[in-house]
């Protein structure tokens, strides 16, 4: 970005043009921030929050905000600053933004941490919301395949119960750690469509390519948990953008200002992205209806 | 804004893993690079775009429908002329035409032909791939010479294997049925670093038929062993180098060569096969190929024959090359005791004397057998490169060309007397264009010169309407052509027999008198193909519909049957062929789905009446799955021909099929049985003689079982 540039966005931010929540500056809490590292996916999603939540303050270290004269309420954005946040005592309650559900439990189970002070919007989308978008791209029953791993077993049910609300026929195949991704996919070669949610212990940056490939050389459709990787190649997902989570972040603040804290959730905003050459490509013909699926911030 | 925080979002989630993160990083890249999948047109068209009809089979269909061969496969495809005349002899050909040998239609294996180069014909039992390693079959169900050059006339079969890294790390399976058959495979697949490997050994056999025209008890079995290995090496992360290599080794039985024979002329066959194929990505927008290929196939067929001594006269043979007609006419004479013929040319009849002198020299042993051993070995290679670039320009533009060459040759003493060889040279572009969004139009054509036939250039033009976003209407004009082979041009044809009993004049080796010597100057056949197509895609129902007019005129055609007693292959022969074709594919929920597939065909004004042996006015299938739960399907389908062509009969198969599947301590398993139900117990198809051969089955119901256990 141009230094000309940033210093318009500086002066949007700061200058008072872009409004601030309201409500948030008169809430009794303190709103302190924990970044992960200064990427510029985290600074451009600390700019939205800051737009929303002019007063808050990040940063890195922990340490640096020192005491707070009230109440504090903390956000974690992304994994690294969740585990920062969860190797410190925290002198108030905790919500994990931008963290997939699998890496939230396993660092929560990792640390030890009571979850009664620590909550979270994941970063993706809900199975519900996945099985939604498919029984509406298909607009029959299809058979639905999803690998798990030892580590997201736990979402088995949840997506049993979203294929059942949908009327979708799940295939769900466990993966053994030491498993070819691309050969955990021969068994579930019958499946009109496969269902892929983060999971650490699956997939990889190297092996979701390979995933692409293999599922497109068999004409399969893949329906991914985020807007990019639909551009990489998934036909379809649900996702939420960061003014999304930050919508359903309002609400969770205010639930906290009530005093109760939320149970970790799925994005409650979300919209589909599409990759239509990919559609194309596989005979998918994708509608408006889908296109304009999703639920948005009010 | 929203679309790169959404980008942004990914690159969080990426917690566990860097996994998504390199993604995300060029989404743009990844995108495009995803749609580089090298396919029969060469570029990855879907069914909308694409300037053909096209027939996919996937390995799912032939799982459910109990479909355990390839051209068992084919009679999936409509227009598909599928004739099983003995055990190892299938005759293949889409839209049929000429029976005797099946000539006009491509069949690649990974996009590396299988087409024989020196008698122009595809060993369909010999193709060296296992079904159990088949991932789909790709039928372009037209010419396709503009993307595959001469001999893809007709159509393009493109059977596509199992990517290594696809593959379980073991497979075994076994069956058996009726008529002898079993078919035993194992497979294993491996990963090393940076490749990966399958490798398969299979073992089929298959008594044949019970009863075959010129032998009561059948003589047709197959027992055929193959050895297949696929390999997958990214060498970097734009770079890929693929292996392959195959052998198929074994014995077919054939029961007839010659009307002295007293043992069988049986088979032994050698294919072997190696092919690279280097693959580097200059961007993401730009790919080229690099392929390497080679293929020897071998054939030893030799047996006892013992004709009357008089035909291995060296004088006999001279008068037959100088007069055939004069030749036989003192043959009868000999045998029938009738008078010496006259009426040649001065010359000929003083070799009519000279012969008659030999025939007075060896008394009455001129008429008494002399065995001996005769041959029709033969190898045949080929060897080819080919260089492929494909470029996506923008997204309305998408290119891919090439280059290759290739030596050919055909080794037989019998056929060719000796080795004969050509070498081709081609060059080959295709463009799809997407101007607006309701329109495709594909372009492209293949020139090649080739040694033996000249040069040849295949164009094709096409343009796909898309009327709305499930229904697209396809215009195409295309011209292919299909080159004559080395035997047509180069035959030098006689056969040399050894080991006679007793010797002639000393020797243990003599001549039959008959031959034939090519004399060359044969151009390609060709066809100019006009199609109308329509596409119907109904999600809700998971139906595609492919309806197909077409109108193909077919000439410059060699027709004629080609034996020693008449060698004069010419292109005087033409056929037109027209009809429509229906293909319908449904899927409609997870545990129902089915096909139909309907060709009505009119095969007009053939100057030929071979180009009428292999004609169904009628063709089509019909088949129906239903998955139960608990891992048990079945299936029922029908395949039928109406059989109108000379010497021809009608064709009718049901089959049911029962199949399970399940899991032991992790393994999963599947076993399935499968009754056939034929509406004829024979088989019969055209010669090119009077009387037609047939083949027949003792039993209308054959049966067939299956096991196969996973080692995931």
């Amino acid at each position: 970005m141009s230094r000309r540039r940033r210093s318009l966005l500086t002066l949007l931010l700061f200058g008072g043009l872009v409004p601030p929540r309201a409500a948030w500056a008169g809430e009794p809490y303190d709103l302190r921030v924990i970044v992960g590292d200064d990427s510029g996916a985290q600074r451009q999603i600390i700019q939205a929050l800051r737009r929303r939540y002019p007063s808050m303050v990040a940063d890195r270290d922990v340490a640096k905000f020192g005491r707070a004269g009230r109440p504090v309420v903390y956000l974690a954005v992304g994994p690294a600053a969740l585990r920062t946040a969860l190797s410190v005592a925290l002198d108030g309650p905790l919500i994990s933004l931008f963290t997939s559900r699998q890496t939230f439990v396993r660092l929560l189970e990792e640390r030890g941490v009571a979850q009664r002070r620590v909550t979270a919007i994941y970063a993706e989308p809900a199975p519900a919301q996945q099985m939604q978008l498919i029984a509406l791209l298909y607009q029959r029953s299809v058979r639905v395949g999803t690998l798990l791993s030892g580590q997201t077993a736990y979402m088995a049910p949840l997506l049993q119960q979203a294929a059942r609300e949908h009327k979708l026929d799940l295939a769900l195949k466990t993966v053994e750690p030491d498993k070819t991704l691309s050969r955990a996919l021969t068994d579930l070669a019958s499946a009109n469509v496969l269902l892929i949610s983060p999971d650490s212990g699956l997939y990889t940056a190297e092996n979701l390519r390979q995933l692409l490939e293999s599922t497109y050389r068999r004409g399969q459709p893949v329906i991914g948990f985020s807007a990019a990787l639909v551009s990489a190649g998934t036909l379809a997902s649900a996702y939420s953008t960061v003014d999304d989570t930050i919508s359903q972040l309002d609400s969770m603040l205010e639930a906290v200002a009530a005093g109760r804290l939320p149970e970790a959730q799925y994005p409650r905003y979300w919209r589909v992205a599409v990759n239509e050459n990919v559609a194309r490509s596989l005979n998918v013909i994708v509608d408006d209806t889908v296109r304009k699926l999703g639920n948005r911030p009010p | 804004m929203g679309r790169t925080l959404s980008l942004l979002t990914t690159v969080l989630v990426a917690s566990g893993g860097a996994s998504a993160q390199d993604i995300a990083a060029d989404p743009e890249a990844s995108n495009e690079h995803y749609l580089m999948v090298i396919t029969p047109t060469r570029l990855r068209q879907s069914l909308a775009d694409v300037p053909a009809s096209v027939t996919v089979i996937t390995a799912e269909t032939l799982r459910r429908f109990g479909i355990t061969s390839v051209p068992d496969a084919l009679r999936l495809v409509p227009g598909m002329a599928v004739t099983h005349a003995t055990g190892p002899d299938y005759r293949i050909s889409y839209h049929g035409t000429n029976i005797l040998s099946p000539r006009r239609m491509n069949v690649l294996i990974d996009g590396i032909s299988v087409y024989r180069p020196a008698f122009s014909e595809v060993e369909w039992s010999q193709v060296p791939v296992v079904v159990d390693d088949i991932d789909r079959i790709e039928v372009t169900r037209g010419p396709d010479s503009a993307a595959y050059g001469p001999n893809s006339m007709l159509a393009v079969v493109n059977i596509v294997t199992k990517h290594p890294r696809d593959v379980e790390r073991g497979f075994g399976s076994v069956e058996v049925g009726s008529n002898g058959y079993a078919n035993l495979t194992g497979r294993v697949g491996l990963t090393a670093g940076p490749t990966a490997i399958n490798l398969t050994a299979n073992r089929t056999q298959d008594r044949g038929y019970d009863t075959l025209s010129n032998a009561a008890e059948g003589h047709d079995s197959t027992r055929l062993n193959r050895l297949n290995v696929r390999s997958r090496t990214d060498v970097s992360p734009t770079a890929s180098l693929d292996v392959q290599a195959a052998l198929v080794q074994g014995r077919t039985e054939v029961a007839f060569a010659d009307g002295y024979q007293t043992s069988f002329p049986d088979k032994r066959v050698m294919d072997a096969y190696l092919g690279a194929v280097w693959t580097q990505q200059l961007s993401p927008t730009h790919e080229v190929q690099l392929r390497l290929n080679h293929a020897d196939q071998r054939v030893r067929q030799s047996w006892t024959s013992c004709p009357p001594t008089v035909g291995f006269l060296p004088e006999l043979s001279t008068l037959w090359r100088a007069n055939s007609a004069l030749a036989d006419a003192l043959l009868y004479s000999l045998q029938t005791g009738g008078p010496i013929p006259i009426g040649g040319s001065a010359a000929e009849n003083a070799l009519l004397a000279a012969t008659v002198v030999a025939i007075q020299r060896l008394g009455p042993r001129a008429v008494e057998p002399t065995c001996g051993t005769a041959n029709q070995d033969s190898l045949e290679r080929r060897t080819d490169f080919e260089l492929q670039d494909t470029y996506v320009v923008s997204d309305q533009i998408r290119l891919v060309g090439g280059l290759g060459a290739r030596h050919q040759s055909g080794e037989s003493q019998t056929y060719l007397g000796g080795v004969r060889s050509s070498t081709l040279q081609w060059l080959f572009g295709n463009v799809e264009y997407r101007p607006v969004a309701w329109l495709t139009l594909n372009g492209g054509g293949y020139a090649e010169h080739n040694t033996l036939a000249g040069s040849t250039f295949s164009p094709r033009a096409a343009a796909n309407l898309h009327l709305s976003a499930d229904q697209t209407l396809r215009l195409v004009w295309s011209k292919g052509t299909r080159s004559p082979d080395i035997q047509e041009q180069q035959a030098n044809w006689s056969y040399t027999v050894n080991d006679l009993n007793p010797s002639l004049n000393g020797s243990t080796t003599a001549r039959l008198y008959q031959s034939a010597v090519a004399h060359g100057g044969l151009v390609s056949e060709r066809i100019t193909s006009r199609e109308i197509g329509y596409l119907l895609n109904v999600q809700r129902l998971g139906m595609l519909l492919d309806v197909k007019l077409f109108d193909d005129e077919l000439t410059s055609l060699i027709s004629e049957r080609l034996n020693l007693a008449g060698f004069a292959p010419t292109n005087d022969n033409s056929v037109t062929l027209r009809g429509a074709e229906i293909q319908l594919t449904a899927e409609w929920s997870p545990r129902w789905s089915g096909f139909l597939n309907y060709a009505y065909l009119d095969n007009l004004d053939a100057t030929h009446s071979l180009e009428r042996s292999q004609y169904s006015r009628h063709s089509g299938a019909i088949g129906l799955t239903h998955a139960f739960g608990r891992g048990w399907r079945s299936s029922l389908s029908y395949y039928g021909s109406s059989g109108d062509g000379v010497g021809e009969s009608r064709y009718g198969r049901w089959d049911l099929t029962l199949s399970t599947s399940g899991d032991v301590q992790g393994l999963p398993w599947t076993t399935s049985i499968s009754v056939r139900r034929l509406d004829n117990r024979s088989v019969s198809y055209a010669f090119g003689t009077p009387d037609a051969l047939a083949s027949t089955y003792s039993n209308r119901l054959q049966v067939y079982g299956q096991i196969g256990l996973r080692f995931p």
